[in-house]
Formats: structure tokens, C-alpha cells, sequence
């Protein structure tokens, strides 16, 4: 069955598009992360022109991470005083962000550096949680109780002053880390059109040692705010988003994010690290492929303004 | 099809004689409407050649050439280069008036129509239609080898030929008997709204007889095109519906499931 997308100005098979929306909101629930850096690549290769499919895969995730939130929520699994101080950090570095992408773009360079930046990000942090994943699954089956879980475990970042009491998250924290992760994860977020979620899992739980648990939901949280900010910011400037293709994916993605996160819940935590390293490197991969292998078609086009 | 065909005949025999071939075409349709199911559509062209008495005799039959030209816009083409190992961006160059559809068919193939010079001259034929300045009377072929940016040009062609949106057809145009003829013109999903030129020439003997040209407009209608000037007209507020819808959408999916 093929729908007309008012905006994007093509027809599509509805349920290509809601099947994306649905494997893309499963991982998003499992893992607590908007699934932008999936789908937007998966759109733009069903034929959706590239700025209609970044700016259409926020409201998307904007869906699916609503429905993950209330579901954690409801489960006590969501710090909304964590969240609330990185996201206020995040629209800050957000900014900062939108400002070198146009600084970029007008370079001509800001393929390279999204790309680059895929890679080196991807591929670090994947690298490092599914190290550090294996290292946890090893050490549970020699009957070693998992480093995160011990509670009085400090690093350095510990040490810092202006503390701040979390209490969800367990936490007795400096401020200072909180909003440094906060706006750098803004930052690189709008530099990449990406909610920034599979960066912000990472550094909560090695750096600020938040519980796995409180993590996912937390994270959901602070996306579906950035996330909201970001679609009303292309729906203005560029005009761009979808409300059609939106819908389609948001009903696909809420579908799928329910069942993903009943079945997050029931995993164990360095399970659900190594399983999201391994997409993280995946999708890092694929983009190092892009850059280094001959493509067939050596030229691209594209239309000046809008589509 | 046969009420156009008829309408066609009754008006071709109605009409005073002139002087020498005339060319009379219609479309199937002037106008066409985008709505929700909309996956691309056909468009007809019919056609009769009109000829009186004292017209002298000229060899070789009659050509027919119609082309649909959609909406012109400026685009970027780019090509990738290996710097360093990997395959980035490096040339680029942007066309001006580039049409976003352009389908050329013609009843034999172009190089039996027409020289190369005569075809140049009306921009018929991809290769010569596409981003090639209109320079009036003045005109002459491009040299194609002191070109440097020809394989962008090319690079334009060719993907906008995988796109269903450039499309030349040798042979597309159908004669029925000796003066009356058609074509079909099938316009993707894909395709920009706005006004299409449509024109049609017909040749003899590789002179240019007659030419006519129509415009066809496509539109959105309905919810489609509702949307669309929302997002146009009020981009804040449309911003913030479709926040509001995708929350909503997220809070009914947990409803939903809560109480599974």
C-alpha cells in the first residue's frame, strides 16, 4: 500500500516505513536510545530526501522515547533532577553546535566531518563499551560481583566540588561533569543531526557511575526535550519535517519501544551494554566502509533549499 | 482515449485550410492533482497533422517530437575523490536551470529527425537539453572536449535517468496513419509540483514545420497540499503540532500497552 508524503513529495509503502519505525522503536526501548543514527541512514536509502529525513526522524524519536519515559517512569527508573541538569546544559551546547554546522557548511567540508565524526565516535565508544561489556559478562560467570554495581566505588570526577545530591540515580555528584557531558552531548548532537543517546548512556554510567536501571529512562527523558527543541528548529528554518512519514514512523517506533523495553528490563546490564556496543560499532563500521571503499556512483546531486 | 481521439478528428476536419502543415495536439489532462494515493500518473498526447492542397511536396515522412519539462531549479552535483584513503566530496558545481523532469519522445530516433545543429538549436534531446544555456540565435554546439565540467552534467543525466525523472524515448511516438498520432507520457511519484511545459515539434525532411506548446500543472489537493502550506505559512505552529502529536502518539502507545 503506498501514501503520498506531503512534504518529502514521494510516495512510500506504508509499511516499509512503519516496520522501520517499529525495529528502530525496539532498539530505542531496550536501550534507552533515540535510534537516530539508524534511521536516518535508513530513510535517506528508501529515497526520502536527507534534510526531510533528519528532521522528520526527531519527531520520531520524540514518539517512541515519550512512550519508553512513562514506561520507566512508572517504575520509579526515571532521575528527572539528573535529567533536568543535562538537558539545561544540552540546549546550551546545542546552540554551540548549530552554529559550527553552518560554519561547516559554508567550508564545504560537512560531509567529511559528519562522516569522520561517525566514525571516530562510533567506533570509540562502541570499542570501549563492549570491552568493557565482555570484561562484566567474564567476570559474572567467575561468580565476581560486577564492578558498576559496587556502590562506594569513587573515581576522580567524584572528587570534584559544588556536589549535588541525585537521588533516583544514587548519586552525591559535583555539578561541574554533569553539565560538561550534558552540553558536549548537545553539542555534538546538532553537529550530527543525532539525539546524542548512545554517547549520553555511556558517560553516565562509567563516568557519573549512574545505575544502569535509572540510565535508560533518564536518558529518554532528556532526549525527548533536545529532540523537541531540534524538530521545532528544522520545522522553522528549513521546513522540513514530515508530518505524514513522521506519524507512520512515531506509530511503527511506539509499537516497537514497548516491546523493546519489556524485554530491556528482563536482561542484565552488561548484557544490554555489550548488545548496544555491538550496533554502535556495527553502524561505525559502515560508515569507515563508506569512506574507504571505491564507490560505484562517484557523483551525487542534490536540489538548493528544501528538498 | 476514443472521445479525445474523436474530438481530435471532428476539429481537425472543421478547420479552415492554411498554408502549409499545421500541427494540432492535445493533452489527456492540463492539470494534475496529487492526493494521498497518488503514485505517479500517465498523460496522453494526441495529435493530428494538417496539411492543404497547394503544400508542396516534401520527401520523407513526417517526425514528431514531444517533450514534458518540468519545474527548472538549481542543484549541486558533487564527486567523490580519494584524499588520504577515503572517498570524500572534492568537485562540485552548481547548475542553474536545470529542469527537475524532462522526457523527450520521438517517433524515430533523434539523428534521423534532425542534425545535430538543428536539435542544439530547439534543445531538443537530453544531451542537448540539459544544462545548456539558451543563447538565441547566436547558438552553437558547446565543445563538448574544452568542457570541464561535462562529466557533472553527464553525472546530472544519468541519475535523474535511474530516477524515472529524465527519460528519452526513440520511438515513442505512435502514428496512427499518416497524420494523426499520439504518445504516452507516464510522470513518476517523484515529481516536483508546478507548472510542465509541454511542447511538441513536428519536422520533415530535418526542417522544423510547426511547433505548439501547452502547460500542464501539477498540484497537491486536498490534505496534501493542506499540509504543505502549513508548514510553509506557519512553520512555529507546525513545529509545535507535530511535537504535540508525536508526544501524544507516545503517550497513547503506553496507555495501550499498560493494559496488556
Amino acid at each position: 500500500m503506498e501514501l503520498y508524503l506531503p512534504i518529502a513529495e514521494i510516495p512510500v509503502h506504508i509499511f516499509l516505513i512503519l516496520g522501520m519505525g517499529a525495529s528502530i522503536g525496539f532498539i530505542s526501548g531496550m536501550f534507552g536510545v533515540g535510534g537516530g543514527f539508524l534511521l536516518t541512514p535508513m530513510l535517506i536509502f528508501t529515497g526520502i530526501p536527507t534534510s526531510v529525513a533528519v528532521a522528520t526522524v526527531t519527531t520520531q524519536i520524540i514518539a517512541s522515547s515519550t512512550s519508553g519515559t512513562i514506561n520507566y517512569f512508572r517504575r520509579g527508573l526515571v532521575d528527572i533532577k539528573l535529567g533536568t541538569v543535562l538537558l539545561t546544559a544540552g540546549i546550551a551546547g546545542s546552540s554551540l553546535g548549530v552554529w559550527v554546522f553552518s560554519l561547516l557548511r559554508s567550508a564545504g567540508q560537512l560531509d567529511l566531518i559528519i562522516s569522520l565524526s561517525y566514525v571516530t565516535f562510533l567506533g570509540a565508544i562502541g570499542s570501549l563499551m563492549m570491552v568493557e561489556s565482555v570484561r562484566a559478562i567474564l567476570n559474572s560467570h567467575r561468580g565476581e560481583p560486577a564492578t558498576l554495581k559496587k556502590p562506594g566505588q569513587h573515581n576522580w570526577i567524584h572528587g570534584l566540588p559544588f556536589k549535588m545530591r541525585f537521588k533516583r540515580s544514587k548519586l552525591y555528584v559535583s555539578v561541574i561533569p554533569v553539565v560538561a557531558i550534558g552540553s558536549s552531548i548537545g553539542f555534538l548532537g546538532s553537529l550530527l543531526g543525532i539525539g546524542g543517546g548512545f554517547m549520553l548512556v555511556p558517560a553516565l554510567i562509567y563516568l557519573l557511575r549512574v545505575p544502569t536501571s535509572v540510565v535508560i529512562g533518564t536518558s529518554l527523558y532528556q532526549i525527548i526535550v533536545t529532540m523537541a527543541v531540534a524538530s521545532v528548529l528544522h520545522a522553522v528554518t528549513n521546513q522540513t519535517v514530515d508530518v505524514v512519514l513522521g506519524l507512520l514512523l512515531m506509530i511503527g517506533g511506539v509499537i516497537g519501544a514497548q516491546f523493546g523495553a519489556s524485554i530491556g528490563q528482563k536482561m542484565r546490564g552488561e548484557q544490554l551494554r555489550a548488545l548496544l556496543a555491538l550496533i554502535v560499532l556495527g553502524v561505525g563500521i559502515r560508515f569507515a566502509v563508506d569512506l574507504i571503499r571505491q564507490p560505484s556512483e562517484l557523483f551525487s546531486i542534490a536540489t538548493f533549499g528544501g528538498g | 482515449m476514443k472521445s479525445i481521439l474523436v474530438s481530435v478528428l471532428v476539429w481537425l476536419f472543421t478547420l479552415t485550410p492554411a498554408l502549409s502543415e499545421n500541427l494540432i495536439a492535445t493533452l489527456s489532462s492540463l492539470e494534475v492533482k496529487i492526493h494521498s494515493q497518488f503514485t505517479g500518473t500517465d498523460i496522453v498526447i494526441f495529435g493530428a497533422i494538417e496539411r492543404d492542397a497547394q503544400t508542396v511536396a516534401r520527401s520523407g515522412p513526417y517526425d514528431i517530437v514531444a517533450m514534458v519539462e518540468g519545474p527548472r531549479e538549481t542543484i549541486v552535483s558533487r564527486k567523490k575523490d580519494r584524499i588520504l584513503g577515503l572517498w570524500i566530496n572534492r568537485d562540485s558545481h552548481v547548475f542553474a536551470g536545470v529542469p527537475s523532469f524532462l522526457s523527450i519522445h520521438t517517433s524515430r530516433p533523434l539523428s534521423d529527425v534532425a542534425s545535430e545543429i538543428t536539435l542544439a538549436r530547439y534543445q531538443i534531446g537530453l544531451t542537448n537539453r540539459v544544462l545548456v544555456e539558451d543563447v538565441g540565435d547566436t547558438f552553437v554546439i558547446p565543445n563538448k572536449a574544452d568542457d570541464p565540467t561535462l562529466d557533472h552534467k553527464d553525472a546530472v543525466s544519468r541519475l535523474r535517468e535511474v530516477d524515472g525523472l529524465y527519460k528519452e524515448d526513440e520511438g515513442g511516438v505512435e502514428f496512427l496513419n499518416n497524420t494523426i498520432f499520439k504518445t504516452n507520457f507516464f510522470l513518476p511519484g517523484n515529481v516536483r509540483t508546478g507548472p510542465y511545459k509541454v511542447k511538441i515539434f513536428l519536422f520533415r525532411g530535418g526542417a522544423l514545420l510547426d511547433q505548439q506548446e501547452e502547460v500542464l500543472t501539477i498540484d497537491k489537493t486536498g490534505f496534501e497540499a493542506w499540509t504543505y502550506e502549513a508548514s510553509r505559512d506557519y512553520p512555529l505552529y507546525y513545529g509545535i503540532v507535530a511535537v504535540l502529536i508525536a508526544v501524544f502518539t507516545g503517550w497513547i502507545g503506553s496507555v495501550v500497552f499498560r493494559r496488556n
